[in-house]
């Protein structure tokens, strides 16, 4: 190969540009550009607890609703039992916005800031029926 | 190519092909055949199922009654253009419905009787059948013939199947056509449906959960002078209304001789 | 060896152009469907399917017809179809690509598509058609490939293909049967609900797809140095006129048994068809019009002097497609609708929107075609003079 010097350089700097957002984040000490969005949470004196920790349902509400669609629709189950042995009515109408009343505050948030666009809204309702 | 096949060589490739052919064959085992299954042993646990009297039926309030409160039970759009209408449940005339019982002596006044038709989620359903995601099947518990609007991928095999038109496929977002209130509300909190899915009769699954009687049947038997035009009840049941019925009094149901077992069934 | 497709002339490249503007009208086209919904079709609750899934119907014939000159050639090691094998496989790959493609475009929700494979339904007949199709593709993708790379090193092809070339013989029988079967199991349909629905489907793809195979072959001879060989092309119109009159025949006793029972369930069909129904008859001239290229072509094709005459038969093999496309393609499924389960008869015409992403999908088709024969003939025109 002639141009074999070429080559390399041309790869190296190939690689280095494709793999710029990571090494760029780990320059920036872990901390993220953009701020994690604020989410209006409920009045902890008046809800204590979701029907799961913060924590897991940041990283698996969308299993957890996958789940519930499965047993609700599928199998016909109703009720859900939390890791804690609290009893929930499987149903996102009621269940989760009963609590999160305000979609743009809580869920859009969210999923505007890491571009999700879930299609659920489409056909669940809010509580009284509205889109 | 162009060596010259050995017996050996034929056998082999022979084999390797019926072999390959023969891996499709198990299929012909689940193509439901229930008509050659025990009749005590197929279907479903507990089956619903309703009976409409078609006498009491021919007053219009009852067929208003039951399409508004199915309407606003499951937010169902009301779409104008021809072909795209979404409908649960209707009407139809006696000549339509039971194109296979009338004759042309059949009495005009009765062939142009208004008859309710609905999903009759029927014990050997075609379109569960059919269907490539299980996006519609039958419910073991209670034999409801359920959608999952999640799953359904809008190919319509479903609604070829049904020989009774009873499926709705939503060829447009159906939400602009949902009647809402003063505050933009629709009249419940059932999902409404997206665009390329099919939507049926569901036996109001969801109000059965909670105790209550089908919606339809509900407002049908609050209109005055037609108590008792729609009976819905546990077929399994011998005690239930719908039983005692079926026992009672001479009844038809729709294109029987195509084996599908429609589980609604009508009192002329 | 796929370098070949980006060799070629100012006509070659015009070709490829034509069917990229007839394929971006076509996402235009289908871009419109996926935000409004199916609205935009002709299609209507009554009518729930229509001419997406006729040329899918259609075109799996054509996909099935390879089976015609792969059978002779691989089995019995017929020598006439050693050039016209290639060809063969080749339309049979971009006829199962457009098969997917028609019914990918007729999904209410094409997104989940994967839906059949994530949850495979073993009594659904479309799970299995998915199957089928998928698995064709790949099989003659593999044989295309491996065989014709093999010749080009003037090579033997190696031996673990052949079981595979084996396979794909009931494969393609298979494909087109089980599309039938989408049809002939339903209760509810009872123009479609007949055993002869798939020995139909296979004579009239084995009449439609060898005669497309001959107009091809008579094409790249014209463009190219490559010639699959006068007698590999008449044998082909050998078989096309055979199958024309089985399907002919087939036809036939359809038309005894709906006619000679008077059985208004069957005669509704047929009547709708051919004098129309109740006022409805739009299709009466299409099926007038199938029915003659269809008598026209079976009898002249069965006369040895004029199917061996290389002039005529390119204008028998049109006639045979038209025909065959017209009975699948336009007759078939829409009748299959009317009247609906409720008595009504519901007309389909197809929209404008439909008939341009239809286009656009036959486009894609034809453009995959044009680029592998593009590099079939590049190669073997390379081979004429290298190969010992």
């Amino acid at each position: 190969m002639r141009d074999r010097g070429k080559i390399i350089v041309g790869l190296i700097i190939f690689v280095i540009l494709v793999t710029f957002p990571f090494w760029r984040q780990l320059a920036a000490s872990g901390e993220a550009d953009v701020a994690r969005p604020d989410l209006d949470y409920p009045d902890p004196a008046e809800v204590p607890s979701c029907v799961e920790d913060s924590a897991y349902m940041t990283a698996n509400h969308p299993h957890l609703l996958n789940d519930w669609r499965d047993q609700l629709v599928r199998e016909g189950v109703t009720e859900y039992t939390s890791s804690t042995g609290e009893v929930y009515q499987i149903s996102l109408t009621h269940t989760c916005l009963d609590c999160h009343e305000d979609r743009d505050a809580f869920c859009n948030r969210c999923h505007d800031y890491s571009n999700v666009d879930p299609t659920c809204w489409d056909c669940h309702t809010t509580p009284g029926g509205g889109s | 190519m162009s060596e010259k096949k050995s017996r050996r060589d034929f056998l082999r490739d022979t084999s390797a092909a019926v072999l390959g052919a023969g891996a499709g064959l198990p299929f012909l085992a689940t193509t439901g055949c229930e008509q050659l299954q025990d009749h005590n042993l197929r279907g479903s646990e507990q089956q619903w199922a309703m009976v409409i009297d078609v006498e009491k039926a021919k007053d219009p309030a009852v067929r208003r009654a039951c399409a508004e409160a199915c309407r606003r039970e499951h937010n169902i759009p009301v779409i104008e253009e021809p072909g795209d209408e979404i409908h649960w449940i209707w009407d139809e005339t006696f000549e339509h419905v039971f194109e296979d019982q009338v004759h042309e002596h059949t009495p005009e006044e009765l062939m142009e009787t208004p008859v309710l038709v609905l999903c009759n989620h029927c014990t050997n359903p075609p379109c569960v059948r059919v269907c490539p995601t299980k996006a519609t099947w039958k419910r073991e518990s209670d034999g409801i013939v359920m959608m999952d609007q999640h799953r359904c991928i809008g190919c319509r095999y479903c609604m070829a199947a049904c020989p009774y038109a009873a499926r709705s496929f939503n060829w447009r977002d159906p939400r602009p056509f949902i009647e809402t209130d003063s505050e933009g509300n629709f009249p419940s909190e059932y999902p409404t449906r997206r665009r390329g899915v099919v939507e049926k009769c569901n036996f109001c699954a969801e109000r059965l959960r909670d105790g209550l009687q089908p919606a339809c049947v509900e407002a049908a038997n609050q209109v005055p002078g037609a108590e008792g035009v729609l009976a819905f009840g546990d077929l399994t049941d011998p005690d239930s209304e719908v039983s005692r019925i079926l026992a009672e009094q001479k009844t038809m149901s729709r294109r029987v001789a195509l084996g599908t077992g429609p589980n609604v069934y009508y009192v002329v | 060896m796929l370098e070949a497709a980006f060799r070629g002339g100012k006509r070659y490249w015009a070709l490829l152009g034509v069917w990229a503007i007839l394929i971006l009208m076509g996402l235009w086209a289908w871009g419109q469907q996926y935000t409004q919904g199916l609205t935009v079709t002709g299609m209507t609750q009554d009518v729930t399917w229509g001419i997406y899934i006729a040329q899918f119907t259609f075109l799996v014939g054509v996909a099935a017809s390879a089976v015609m000159v792969v059978l002779p050639y691989y089995l019995h090691n017929h020598r006439a179809f050693g050039r016209m094998v290639i060809l063969g496989e080749g339309l049979a790959v971009a006829s199962v690509l457009m098969c997917m493609l028609f019914i990918f475009v007729d999904m209410g929700q094409p997104s989940r598509v994967v839906n059949v494979l994530l949850h495979p339904t073993l009594n659904s007949m479309m799970f299995w058609d998915m199957m089928a199709l998928g698995g064709y593709l790949v099989l003659n993708l593999l044989i295309g490939a491996v065989t014709f790379d093999a010749e080009r090193r003037c090579a033997p092809p190696p031996g673990w293909i052949k079981p595979i070339i084996i396979l794909s013989i009931p494969w393609a029988v298979s494909i087109h049967t089980v599309t039938a079967f989408l049809y002939s199991g339903l209760e509810a349909r009872t123009f479609w609900m007949t055993a002869i629905l798939a020995p139909r489907f296979l004579a009239s793809a084995f009449a439609s797809g060898p005669a497309l195979l001959i107009l091809l072959a008579l094409i790249i001879r014209k463009f190219s140095r490559f010639d699959p060989g006068d007698q590999a092309i008449r044998q082909l119109a050998l078989i096309v006129a055979y199958a024309m009159a089985v399907n002919v025949f087939f036809v036939g006793v359809e038309l005894f048994t709906a006619l000679y029972s008077d059985m208004p369930h069957h005669i509704h069909a047929f009547e709708y068809l051919y004098v129309g129904l109740h006022g409805h008859d739009a299709l009466v001239p299409w099926m007038w019009t199938g029915a003659t290229l269809t008598l026209a072509s079976v009898v002249l094709l069965l006369i040895p002097k004029i199917r061996n005459n290389l002039s005529i038969l390119p204008f028998l093999a049109v006639g045979v497609i038209l025909a065959i496309w017209i009975e699948k393609g336009v007759g078939m499924v829409v009748t299959g609708f009317i009247p609906s389960p409720l008595g009504r008869i519901t007309d389909y015409l197809p929209t404008g929107v439909e008939m341009a992403v239809t286009v656009g999908v036959y486009a894609v088709g034809f453009l995959i075609l044009t680029l592998i024969y593009k590099i079939i003939v590049n190669v073997r025109e390379r081979m004429i003079t290298s190969c010992p």
